[in-house]
């Protein structure tokens, strides 16, 4: 089920008055956990059966680990060959099924139901994620485990949360879970400025700049500047989309009782890329951080003095974002994507502008900020072309400026973007400058809620981040 | 709460405003008609074509029939005057008025009407209405015409949208609203900076778009990914649709015009294997058109149009137009009355 469509509304508004009227924590726990079944098996109900017998099996594994404390390598490495080998058959089937046919065939066996194409169950990487954390803070011995089932399977499936995150830890939504919840007006007047964000960014921005990028994409050969005025635009797309997902999720939670985590704080102002993914998808980024980045560093460093310095330094972030790249999808762009960024971040750090680099002068800000930002456009631009190929053949042999027609068609692209990322930035502006509950506020509010009812209707409802 | 206050206070105020300017200047009416609105002027090149020349048979289609069916030839293979209404990027409702508004006011009306279609395009009275697609919908259509009008949108809305379509004006004029805001942001900048104007700004992005341009595989994912309406679980159900569809508007017309009826369902290479659910859907449409003793002509299967006939998924190529043209002709001597 889909936050923007009618379905969801019928099944919001039921949901909330039962859970509303249960009052005691048990029943509203056990009807949120029911409703979040409702809501991922909407589309394919089979997929429910997956996201369950995997949270099963997690749960279990974690109650073994907290009794066996000895055995609990083992526990640990089985749950990670259940996740990660579910995660990595639905996910990269497809991408080496031509592959693995190509090679029965060779061999001589009769492979064509090797083509069968698999259907990604959406969630399935932000759920696995979710279970990981957990299970590695049980064996750590940060997080005690869930004995409530019924708690556990709702801090999985939890249904604002279930198909694109943001991926909250169990330290922070868990306890919210067990605790008694009392409707209070807050929840309310935190919800609806969010939700009238999430509808605006969806309806208005993403779903309409999406129609000019998609044509642009599908061209054979693109122009050099129509090939980067379509980055540009899928660079405004990808965060509108995705932010007001995030912001509509935060919106549901809210109404529900629940605090949940902000994914988003400015991205685009990034001015390192360490910056970057500070501030972008940030329950993801912290969990490459917590879940492979410092055990990688801190097992490197172990080993200081019989490993080369370099080494301890750039292994890290290269293999943290690659493991990034290849989470996002199947396919070479995705990986070379999260590449980009592992070698912006070593060349970043041996340039001495890591995490806390600040610069000296408000010249140099701007400076590193449109360096960084141009270095973001081109990481979507590999991350939004549609093969590896297509973006060699557009950087090697396509032509700059291109006919007449071609600069005319840039000129649009360019200016929808600019039209439709002002607002944003105007929020941006408004944020920093006034009170949250200004009259300037107030109308612009207003103002994207007629605009929503402009742009509805207008173009596909799906999220983008629902893919990965 | 305070804040909350003062943002309903501008949403009245903003979209109250918003409403007397729609109404001044698109003068939709209040309550608003649901559904889009087509206006008086109905195109009357079928009938008149009709009425012009002796035609025995009339057939309709999308694409497919302009790629697979050679009418001319069939026409010498038949013995029968046939005329061919081939719309491309049509479906059921542009057929149905076609039949409804041209065919069936003819005063020299056709013996049969043959119809070419593929998949569950025939209970999918809301496939390819909208968008681009209304331009040739509103040429056949009447304002007037409530069937077509309920068929082809209002069905489709859910409850709120119909309130909202009605009693909204912000809301029921969007599309115009969304037209004008488009035309400022696509031909202020090309005219600005490239003294390119509107016309020249169109023929740009027809230029730059055009299906020659397209990358092979991307356009193929694309035309799945539209296509895709054709197999949901509800389009797929055909007892679910059929009520709601043309297809009984289409029979009562024929029937009550004394026009002989046929469905032809063309062979395509869309899939390595049929979506669940269209097989059962194609036997409950067979039996429903034998209940009512109308032929089907079923060639989605027929081995002798081979991969080497199409020129892509869908349509056949020159070859194969002439080999599906035979194989038609023959399918049809003994059903023709």
């Amino acid at each position: 089920m889909i936050f923007t469509t009618y379905d969801f509304l019928i099944f919001f508004l039921i949901v909330f008055v039962l859970y509303w009227l249960a009052r005691r924590t048990a029943w509203q726990n056990v009807l949120l956990l029911a409703a979040s079944y409702v809501f991922y098996a909407w589309a394919h109900p089979w997929y429910a059966l997956l996201l369950g017998l995997s949270t099963l099996a997690d749960y279990g594994l974690a109650l073994a680990i907290a009794r066996n404390r000895a055995r609990s390598r083992t526990f640990v490495a089985l749950s990670l060959i259940l996740n990660v080998g579910v995660l990595a058959f639905f996910k990269y089937y497809n991408f080496f099924s031509g592959s693995l046919f190509g090679l029965l065939s060779g061999l001589g066996l009769q492979a064509d139901f090797v083509l069968v194409r698999i259907l990604l169950p959406a969630g399935l990487s932000f759920y696995t994620l979710k279970k990981l954390a957990y299970l590695l803070d049980v064996s750590r011995g940060t997080l005690e485990p869930a004995r409530d089932l019924v708690a556990f399977g709702l801090y999985v499936s939890f249904f604002p949360q279930v198909t694109a995150g943001p991926m909250d830890r169990a330290q922070k939504l868990l306890p919210q879970i067990q605790s008694p919840r009392v409707w209070k007006a807050e929840y309310f007047y935190s919800a609806w400025p969010l939700l009238v964000m999430g509808f605006f960014k969806k309806f208005v921005v993403a779903d309409t700049i999406k129609t000019i990028v998609d044509r642009v994409f599908s061209l054979g050969e693109p122009t050099i500047l129509l090939a980067v005025s379509a980055a540009l635009g899928f660079t405004l797309q990808i965060l509108a989309d995705f932010s007001a997902y995030t912001d509509l999720s935060r919106a549901v939670a809210y109404l529900l009782g629940f605090d949940t985590s902000e994914n988003f704080k400015s991205p685009y102002l990034s001015l390192t890329p360490t910056d970057f993914w500070n501030r972008w998808h940030i329950t993801l980024s912290t969990w490459l951080r917590d879940y492979i980045f410092f055990p990688l560093r801190r097992a490197l460093l172990r080993r200081q003095g019989r490993l080369p310095d370099w080494l301890i330094q750039s292994a890290p972030p290269l293999v943290t974002m690659l493991v990034s790249g290849i989470w996002h999808g199947a396919g070479w762009t995705f990986v070379l994507w999260g590449l980009w960024y592992g070698v912006l971040i070593v060349v970043y750090q041996s340039l001495g502008m890591g995490g806390n680099w600040k610069p000296s002068s408000k010249v140099k800000t701007f400076a590193a900020w449109l360096v960084m930002f141009v270095f973001i456009v081109f990481g979507w631009l590999l991350f939004r072309a549609p093969s590896l190929d297509w973006m060699v053949n557009v950087l090697s042999s396509g032509s700059l400026l291109g006919t007449l027609e071609e600069q005319a068609v840039a000129l649009i692209v360019l200016s929808m973007t600019a039209f439709y990322a002002a607002p944003l930035a105007l929020k941006w502006w408004m944020d920093r400058r006034l009170a949250p509950d200004s009259y300037v506020h107030a109308l612009y509010y207003a103002a994207a809620t007629v605009a929503m009812l402009v742009y509805l209707n207008s173009s596909s409802p799906d999220f983008i981040y629902f893919q990965f | 709460m305070k804040a909350f206050r003062r943002y309903v206070l501008f949403l009245l105020i903003l979209s109250g405003g918003l409403s007397v300017y729609v109404q001044a200047r698109y003068q939709p009416g209040y309550p608003r008609a649901l559904g889009l609105q087509p206006d008086a002027f109905v195109r009357q090149t079928v009938r008149r074509v009709l009425e012009q020349t002796p035609t025995q048979i009339v057939m309709l289609g999308d694409s497919l029939l302009q790629a697979d069916v050679d009418a001319a030839v069939l026409s010498t293979a038949l013995g029968v005057e046939i005329y061919s209404v081939r719309a491309s990027g049509s479906a059921s409702a542009l057929w149905y008025l076609v039949l409804e508004n041209n065919i069936v006011e003819a005063e020299r009306k056709p013996r049969a009407l043959i119809m070419l279609f593929r998949d569950t395009m025939l209970t999918l009275p809301g496939y390819r209405v909208h968008g681009s697609y209304f331009i040739p919908i509103d040429e056949y259509a009447a304002p007037d015409d409530l069937v077509f009008i309920e068929r082809a949108y209002v069905n489709r809305m859910n409850p709120l949208e119909k309130l909202a379509e009605a009693y909204l004006p912000v809301y029921g004029a969007r599309l115009d609203l969304r037209k004008s805001l488009d035309a400022g942001i696509r031909y202020t900048p090309p005219r600005l900076f490239l003294q390119c104007d509107a016309a020249c700004t169109n023929g740009a992005m027809d230029a730059v778009f055009r299906a020659a341009n397209l990358e092979a595989n991307l356009l193929a994912e694309a035309v799945a990914s539209a296509e895709a309406y054709l197999y949901t679980p509800r389009a797929l159900d055909f007892d679910a649709s059929v009520d709601d569809s043309f297809l009984p508007e289409i029979v009562r017309l024929c029937r009550e015009n004394g026009i002989q009826l046929i469905f032809v369902r063309a062979r395509t290479l869309r899939f390595d294997s049929e979506p669940p659910g269209l097989k059962t859907y194609m036997d409950d449409l067979a039996s429903y058109l034998d209940e009512r003793g109308i032929p089907f002509l079923d060639f989605s299967r027929d081995e002798r149009l081979v991969p080497a006939l199409f020129a892509d998924n869908l349509h056949l190529n020159e070859a194969g137009r002439i080999v599906f043209t035979e194989i038609l002709a023959e399918a049809l001597k003994p059903v023709l009355k």
